[in-house]
């Protein structure tokens, strides 16, 4: 059989070739109490501890493939395996956005992007991926495959279990197809840099641009060798970005434009692994310039009005701030939707 | 079946004697919610104040077995707040505080009574608002919104009430409180905030809500368009959302609508012989409503779309949304009752099933009036009845779960926004297969072992008893 290496251990790895295969191996590693880990290409997972025990790896990867995308109805669903790379080529043909927009697409898949709940850098302007998942159809670890939601964008038949497996790192059911909503795509892409600054300075103007509601694709504050750069990418009608840029050179009259497709550059750029922080906006000043002093050389992205950042130094562990009612509740939802302990996460 | 003395005893040292409705002239305004026909008497009505005496009262609840139904403003429309019996009703009438509005960090906490509207009206004055504006908005609770995810015509543009809570408050059955009250960015855990919204008061109680606030967009316009018939209205519908048009609302009344709405109070300046209007709101810069703009006027007069222009000023633009968010009050000059009806579609088959559902109603003499939330494929066929008549009630049933079906061939699904409730139980089966329903229940039963919380709503009993029999023989 073939094997994996996964957390420093070979383990078997299943690359089941459709549906019923899948559920298969899932009876078959429920029968013999096994623990398996659903995988897709392996671009998250070294951003989660080790689960307890790992018998089996899953690979999602050959369920890939669009099961159906309208674009008069401005939604696509696919198979979990499917890379957002792929998807993305897809939606571009037919005018629509497909958000998250994230730096490595071409190693993720739909399914483990969702089991992560990953947001992109364009969360500024579509909010975060679990608004964007319309359904998603589940395996649970005996094999059953179940749906919720479904292909609309208006939806709230039943229970939102979408939003349950979202995030949830595979840990309740293995995410098999999934549905997003699409946005128009924009027409017109640019970006506008600040030169070398302070991160006061640089969130001066982050808050002065974000009193102008100036519906930005995103914005961004970046540390290199200890200098900030703000960062805004617009998209959008041609006039629309026109007026954004001019509102931000009045803000910050030596900044510069650039033309193109730069959300996905500008992602790439910021693909830093490390100390993350989120909390309200108007406590990232203070928690900022803490780091700041702290990880002296180190590369920081901020984004200022989602109010999150993240430092290239290693991070430390993270203690556990849920209170014991949610913990209790999240052990109950787990033995609830995988009784048999067949998922090796959670 | 009466409470024990002993039990409203206790209740009443926790809520005081005003947190205790006993008496029965008190407790028939609880007996149903806007699904009418459907009425049960509370064995007893609470009116806690806040969190904790709302878990208090739940942990004595929880010791007696009882079941609980929560309600907020009783605005719903599929039955989720019908009292069960035997059961008490935990209602949120007197929990109406603003705990918070953050202006800075764009978001509000506030307790669950607190009525949509008002919240809008609290965060205006510091150019925020609150997105989700459901047509009952000026009565409906903020507690409410969270337990059905409610909608409204400009969830077309920002979601519904799911994607705007950032963190709840819930008191479990078992009367434990779930503090999930800060706003973050993300979930700590799983998005369990995210899994109760929706889940219709089965799950417990939110007592808290914290709400996300948008800023108020510089501009707004409102447009109104006139159509010849339905059909181009749907049609305009389905070719500005393959244009990938961004206006926040499309919104379309039909002829009945129209007359009754110009017969009402609410009289907005729809012209009386038009076949349809269609209104549509445009945010944002400047330059963003002129490039929208640019681009929706040529669609809709490319479908006939006749007398298109922009609402004059802030009081036409008031009048026009009063029209439309007054639709349903209007329709009572037909009949004294009104079954609206809440589907959704794909939206590049609107027309067909715009024309089948009201097909359907009129085929067994019913009259029905369409106005919807055109542009989310939210169907509103709204049927005018009166229940005293037994044979008139049976057909809208009838017409209800025929449209119901066609929806759902078309790859429809039962609810845009008003929730399953009692209303829409037995379709349940019909979208979802019987593994889809038992893993519901597991979900449920996983916060709510007894299945105490608003019990026979949304998940059809079966597939609960199929859930218990399959584990009960689990080795």
């Amino acid at each position: 059989m073939k094997q994996t290496r996964v957390y420093g251990q070979e383990r078997p790895l299943l690359e089941p070739a459709n549906e019923a295969e899948l559920c298969e191996q899932l009876q078959k590693a429920t029968q013999a109490h096994q623990r398996c880990l659903p995988w897709g290409m392996g671009a998250h997972y070294d951003q989660l501890p080790a689960p307890e025990r790992i018998d089996a790896v899953i690979s999602l990867r050959r369920l890939s493939g669009i099961v159906e995308y309208e674009p008069a109805e401005g939604v696509i669903t696919a198979q979990a395996g499917t890379t957002l790379a792929e998807l993305r080529r897809a939606c571009e043909q037919h005018g629509h956005h497909l958000s998250p927009c994230l730096p490595d697409e071409e190693q993720s898949t739909l399914g483990g992007v969702i089991a992560m709940g990953r947001s992109g850098v364009d969360r500024l302007r579509y909010g975060p991926l679990r608004n964007h998942v319309l359904g998603v159809r589940v395996a649970d670890g005996s094999g059953v495959i179940t749906k919720s939601g479904g292909r609309l964008v208006k939806n709230v038949t039943g229970y939102d279990l979408a939003r349950l497996h979202t995030g949830a790192q595979g840990a309740l059911g293995i995410i098999v197809e999934a549905s997003l909503r699409l946005f128009p795509l924009p027409r017109v892409e640019r970006s506008v840099f600040s030169d070398d600054s302070t991160l006061e300075r640089c969130l001066e103007l982050a808050w002065a641009a974000r009193a102008r509601n100036l519906g930005l694709l995103s914005l961004r504050l970046r540390r290199e060798q200890q200098r900030w750069q703000w960062c805004a990418h617009l998209a959008g009608h041609a006039s629309v970005v026109a007026a954004q840029e001019r509102e931000l050179l009045e803000l910050w009259p030596g900044a510069h434009c650039e033309s193109g497709s730069w959300a996905r550059t500008l992602a790439q750029r910021d693909l830093v692994r490390g100390a993350a922080w989120s909390g309200p906006p108007s406590q990232l000043q203070a928690q900022g310039l803490d780091w700041e002093r702290r990880y002296d050389g180190a590369r920081a992205w901020i984004d200022p009005w989602i109010a999150c950042m993240l430092w290239d130094v290693p991070s430390a562990a993270c203690t556990d701030q849920r209170s014991s009612v949610q913990v209790e509740l999240e052990r109950s939802l787990k033995r609830a939707l995988d009784p048999t302990g067949t998922l090796a996460r959670g | 079946m009466a409470l024990e003395q002993g039990l409203v005893h206790a209740l009443k040292s926790q809520l005081g004697p005003e947190g205790v409705v006993e008496r029965h002239s008190q407790r028939v305004p609880y007996e149903c919610d806007g699904l009418a026909f459907v009425r049960q008497l509370p064995e007893l009505v609470l009116l806690p104040r806040n969190t904790q005496e709302t878990a208090a009262a739940m942990r004595i609840l929880a010791q007696a077995h009882v079941p609980i139904v929560p309600r907020g403003a009783g605005t719903g429309l599929s039955g989720g707040a019908t009292p069960v019996a035997g059961g008490v009703s935990i209602g949120t009438a007197r929990m109406r505080d603003v705990l918070e509005l953050n202006v800075l960090d764009r978001y509000a906490r506030v307790q669950a009574g607190v009525v949509n509207h008002d919240l809008g009206h609290a965060c205006a004055a510091h150019g925020l608002f609150y997105a989700p504006d459901p047509s009952s908005q000026k009565a409906c609770t903020l507690g409410g919104n969270v337990g059905e995810n409610s909608g409204g015509p400009h969830c077309f543009r920002y979601g519904n009430t799911s994607q705007h809570v950032l963190g709840l408050v819930i008191v479990t059955p078992q009367g434990q409180v779930l503090d999930l009250a800060e706003p973050l960015v993300d979930p700590r855990g799983l998005d369990l905030v995210g899994l109760f919204t929706g889940s219709e008061g089965m799950l417990g109680i939110a007592t808290e809500i914290t709400v996300k606030l948008l800023p108020i967009p510089p501009i707004t316009e409102t447009w109104i368009a006139i159509f010849h018939d339905l059909d181009a209205a749907c049609d305009a519908t389905s070719d500005l959302i393959a244009a990938r048009a961004e206006p926040s609302a499309i919104e379309i009344l039909d002829q009945l609508t129209i007359e009754a709405v110009e017969a009402s109070v609410l009289r907005a300046g729809y012209p009386k012989d038009a076949q349809a209007v269609m209104l549509l709101e445009l945010e944002g810069t400047q330059a963003e409503v002129e490039a929208n703009a640019a681009l929706i006027e040529p669609i809709l007069v490319q479908r006939g779309a006749y007398g298109l222009r922009r609402a004059r000023d802030a009081s036409e633009r008031a009048r026009l949304w009063a029209g439309r968010k007054g639709a349903y009050g209007a329709m009572g000059r037909i009949a004294p009752d009104l079954y609206v009806c809440d589907a959704v579609v794909p939206r590049r088959h609107l027309r067909e099933l715009v024309r089948q559902t009201t097909a359907i109603c009129q085929s067994k003499g019913l009259k029905v009036a369409n106005v919807f939330h055109a542009g989310d494929g939210n169907l509103h066929p709204n049927i005018s009845y009166d229940r005293r008549n037994a044979d008139e009630l049976r057909r809208v049933l009838e017409a209800g779960d025929e449209m119901m079906r066609v929806c759902l061939e078309a790859g429809g699904s039962l609810s845009g926004e008003h929730g399953i409730g009692l209303e829409k139980l037995s379709a349940m089966p019909w979208l979802f297969s019987p593994a889809d329903l038992a893993v519901m229940c597991r979900v449920r039963e996983a916060w709510d072992p007894e299945r105490r919380m608003n019990p026979g709503k949304l998940i059809p009993i079966r597939a609960c008893m199929e859930t218990r029999t399959r584990s009960s023989h689990a080795p």
